[in-house]
């Protein structure tokens, strides 16, 4: 079993707090790690791998900091930065050998290990293919099977459907859910069904700091009686309902508009009534619309 | 280390618009050199090479600017990173493939110079010393043309790793790799313009601390530059050799670096 602290984990740039007294446990399964642009996520993964370290607080690996062990921790960390890109003169199977380099694979070992993943993630019969020629969607796979040479303990990856079209989207959930067994996946997205389809637990952030962290199942019994459908006919209540409430989904039919709101109060309207949360709710409770590029 | 200096050599040098220009250059080497007595074909052969050298910069910083640019745009920086060897040893491995790849380039290019040189003169003059060539013409100096061809072969594979690790230094403090691309070939020609100004003046010797002419050290010869400007360009280039790795290594690890 892998354990991962996060201890009242700050990290400052200037007089700004990227993360601010974090503090959380993982355990094998994938996290999802949800927020608006700027949130602090990325922060946060970076200090988990490494890339910057915490201006106060501790990350705890399996009962010893991180930076004791620096080198040996790495071995058991695998990356996905956001917006990746491999070199576009490689191909699949010399772009792999290149990063099982990085991360002091032996050569032999290596070249099993690259056909495995290959196959794995779809790309055998086109490993000697160029990645530049790649779609994005096979780049990403690419991106999952380096992550994947060291056999790695702890998973971290930086937006990894972004931009990938809903095919590509599926297949990228699936690969996650088939390589999560025995890891600490973490997970980070802008896109709710991602994490609906994939996470055990989701950890929201905002503003730095950890606002939920719980399953799907908790985090959804939180926000009973905080989703509310209203139907009208009026086009001046549409407008004003759109002012006062968050609305995550407006339907308009022939002559009845419905609404969905998110709302700590019962909305002031006849026809409100109490319905069932679902997932996209929960983002739109606590941030707001404009962060959420894709659900 | 060997995987990864051979990716480097894949990044740099395996790219469409470096083979082309290389071969182009190539080409251009190739018809620089004109059929006389041996004494004018080798005295045009030192002068081509040195005539050559804005284009050997812009090779040379063509195939090393994009270096560590290349991994802050696709943030291979970051993935390189957080791995155990990324951060002990791909400074290092850009180097010597920068090295390396600069040093087949421009040695190429002054071979096909030296050869062009060998067919035009029949094979002829390698034993004349270079006193008696017009281009060393004040420089009485003993040294043989087939001895000053080995010690420009030396100093010039000397110069490319010397200049690969100026280029990388400048890609790895840099978003862009134009950036590297100018400065580099501003400190690679400006010594050249300005040495070729100041040719007459007699002021030519005091370019013998630049970098630039250790690689073409037939410039030396040319204008007998003092041991003592020789010993400080020496020390110039063991310095680079020394801080530039730190200074790259140092910027490429620095956080929040895209």
């Amino acid at each position: 079993m892998n354990k991962l602290e996060i201890k009242k984990l700050t990290k400052t740039f200037g007089k700004k707090n990227a993360n601010s007294n974090i503090t959380f446990t993982l355990e094998n399964g994938v996290y999802g790690l949800l927020g608006p642009n700027g949130a602090g996520k990325t922060t946060l993964m970076k200090q988990i791998v490494t890339l910057t370290k915490p201006t106060s607080g501790e990350i705890i690996y399996n009962g010893q900091s991180i930076y004791e062990k620096e080198d040996e921790y790495r071995n058991i960390i695998g990356y996905l930065p956001q917006e990746f890109g491999a070199y576009k003169n490689f191909t699949a199977k010399q772009f792999l050998k290149y990063v099982a380099a990085l991360k002091g694979i032996d050569k032999n070992k290596a070249s099993q290990k690259i056909d495995e993943l290959l196959n794995l993630v779809g790309l055998y019969e086109v490993r000697n293919k160029a990645v530049g020629k790649f779609s994005g969607g096979m780049k990403r796979r690419v991106g999952i099977a380096q992550v994947l040479l060291n056999d790695p303990k702890i998973v971290v990856l930086d937006e990894p459907t972004a931009g990938l079209d809903p095919q590509e989207r599926s297949r990228f959930r699936n690969l996650i859910a088939d390589i999560s067994k025995e890891k600490i996946i973490i997970l980070s997205t802008h896109i709710i069904s991602d994490i609906e389809a994939v996470a055990r637990e989701t950890i929201m952030i905002k503003n730095g700091s950890v606002i939920i962290k719980g399953n799907h199942k908790d985090i959804l019994t939180g926000m009973k009686g905080k989703v509310y459908k209203i139907t009208t006919d009026k086009e001046n209540e549409v407008i004003d309902i759109q002012r006062d409430y968050k609305v995550v989904n407006l339907q308009r039919g022939a002559d009845i508009t419905e609404l969905r709101v998110v709302s700590d109060k019962m909305p002031l309207y006849a026809s409100a009534q109490s319905i069932e949360p679902r997932f996209e709710d929960v983002y739109m409770f606590y941030f707001d619309l404009e962060n959420t590029k894709e659900v | 280390m060997g995987t990864l200096v051979k990716s480097e050599i894949r990044k740099m040098l395996l790219k469409p618009s470096i083979i082309i220009t290389w071969i182009v250059l190539l080409l251009f080497s190739k018809i620089l050199i004109r059929p006389d007595t041996a004494s004018e074909v080798w005295a045009d052969v030192f002068n081509k090479i040195y005539g050559i050298v804005p284009l050997i910069g812009l090779i040379t910083f063509m195939i090393i600017s994009a270096a560590y640019t290349l991994e802050y745009s696709s943030n291979m920086n970051e993935l390189i990173n957080t791995t155990q060897n990324g951060k002990k040893k791909v400074v290092m491995a850009k180097w010597i493939g920068a090295g390396i790849s600069t040093t087949i380039v421009n040695v190429s290019i002054v071979l096909i110079i030296y050869i062009d040189g060998l067919i035009k003169s029949n094979f002829s003059g390698l034993d004349l010393p270079l006193k008696e060539l017009w281009y060393f013409g004040n420089s009485g100096s003993n040294i043989t043309v087939l001895q000053m061809m080995i010690i420009l072969i030396i100093t010039v594979i000397i110069g490319s790793f010397f200049f690969s690790e100026l280029g990388l230094y400048l890609s790895a403090i840099s978003k862009s790799a134009s950036i590297p691309f100018i400065f580099g070939g501003l400190l690679m020609g400006v010594p050249y313009i300005i040495s070729g100004i100041l040719s007459r003046g007699g002021y030519a010797k005091y370019f013998g601390v630049t970098p630039l002419w250790g690689m073409m050290s037939s410039e030396l010869i040319r204008y007998k530059v003092p041991m003592a400007l020789i010993i400080v360009q020496i020390v110039i280039v063991i310095a680079g050799f020394i801080l530039l790795p730190k200074l790259t290594y140092k910027s490429f690890i620095k956080e929040g670096k895209r």
